[in-house]
């Protein structure tokens, strides 16, 4: 017997080896901590129930109990049992439908990235001078700046309901009149 | 009976057609304490939520009818010239070239699509502490 095998401890210890196999199985029993200490347990095991036989011992026989049980399952085969069906709590729901809640998840995330990308691309564009628009972008198809160092942004305000051209670099003046001849004398 | 219907009805549906113009205004945004300018009430909160200024006046306007193709030179005063000429009538809008003059110097010139409910705002030079808007709109 060279390995830790229960099955021939429960053969030796309910007797059903014999000869050279018995012998073998004793010798390893008693050299063999592993299979000493499942020989004791099994033994503790049979002592226990032969010192505790079940309380209610059944009146028929196991075949004519069986018998009974299927005859009343044929008397039965037509009739509804209403079957109680288990209340589940919110984490038993959530452990049966893994894959709903991670498509939800994922779908929600998804849709959070499509909305965030919208508002951070869409929001506002800034048109270089002289480079032409997309069409739709604030109604501004082209825009140009033809005075050197300036550039036009076009961009829709939402919020005040209009499509702005946001020219930055225009020269300063500091009254109305300067502001006339510093334009006049520009010649583009 | 029914030629007078019959005229009566071209002529309504003609005089819509031809309704559209072209409204420009030149303005000048500060942070006065002037009383508000009653030419631009409608646009005024429009014009706080996009330059933040406190108050608008209204130098110039001029309104003109949209003929297809013909440019037009509007006047705003203050030496801001305006030209439109509008390219095509589509469904999201009108189509047209847009240049703003201030004397010789071609300050934006642009193709922008104005459709009929919005107005375009075009921020202008700075003029001390204030600073020079114009706003165009079709108006039908």
């Amino acid at each position: 017997m060279n390995h830790h095998n229960t099955d021939r401890v429960s053969g030796l210890l309910d007797g059903q080896l014999t000869g050279i196999r018995l012998w073998l199985a004793r010798r390893h029993v008693s050299v063999c901590p592993l299979c000493a200490s499942e020989y004791r347990h099994q033994q503790h095991v049979r002592r226990m129930l032969h010192a505790n036989p079940p309380a209610a011992a059944m009146s028929d026989s196991p075949e004519f109990f069986w018998s009974k049980v299927k005859a009343e399952i044929q008397r039965r085969g037509g009739e509804r049992v209403q079957v109680p069906t288990p209340k589940l709590a919110f984490a038993d729901w959530l452990e049966q439908h893994q894959l709903a809640v991670v498509s939800a998840a994922a779908s929600l995330i998804a849709a959070f990235g499509v909305l965030l990308f919208a508002v951070v691309f869409h929001g506002t564009r800034v048109v270089v001078a002289s480079a032409p628009t997309s069409i739709g972008v604030a109604g501004v198809e082209q825009l140009k700046t033809p005075i050197p160092h300036t550039v036009a942004t076009a961009f829709d305000s939402e919020d005040a309901g209009v499509t702005v051209i946001w020219v930055t670099g225009l020269p300063w003046t500091p009254d109305m009149n300067e502001m006339k001849t510093a334009f006049a004398n520009l010649d583009t | 009976m029914r030629w007078l219907v019959a005229i009566l009805l071209v002529v309504a549906l003609s005089a819509g057609v031809q309704a559209a113009s072209i409204e420009a205004r030149l303005i000048r945004a500060s942070n006065g304490d002037e009383q508000p300018d009653e030419q631009l009430t409608k646009l005024e909160p429009k014009l706080k939520k996009v330059f933040g200024y406190q108050h608008y006046q209204q130098l110039g306007i001029q309104k003109a009818p949209l003929k297809d193709k013909e440019g037009l030179r509007l006047n705003l005063g203050e030496g801001i010239v305006v030209l439109i000429t509008p390219k095509a009538d589509e469904k999201k809008g009108r189509v047209m070239d847009f240049e703003m003059y201030s004397g010789r110097a071609a300050l934006v010139k642009s193709t922008v699509r104005v459709r009929r409910d919005r107005e375009m705002l075009i921020k202008g030079p700075g003029v001390g502490n204030t600073l020079l808007v114009v706003s165009f709109a079709v108006v039908e």
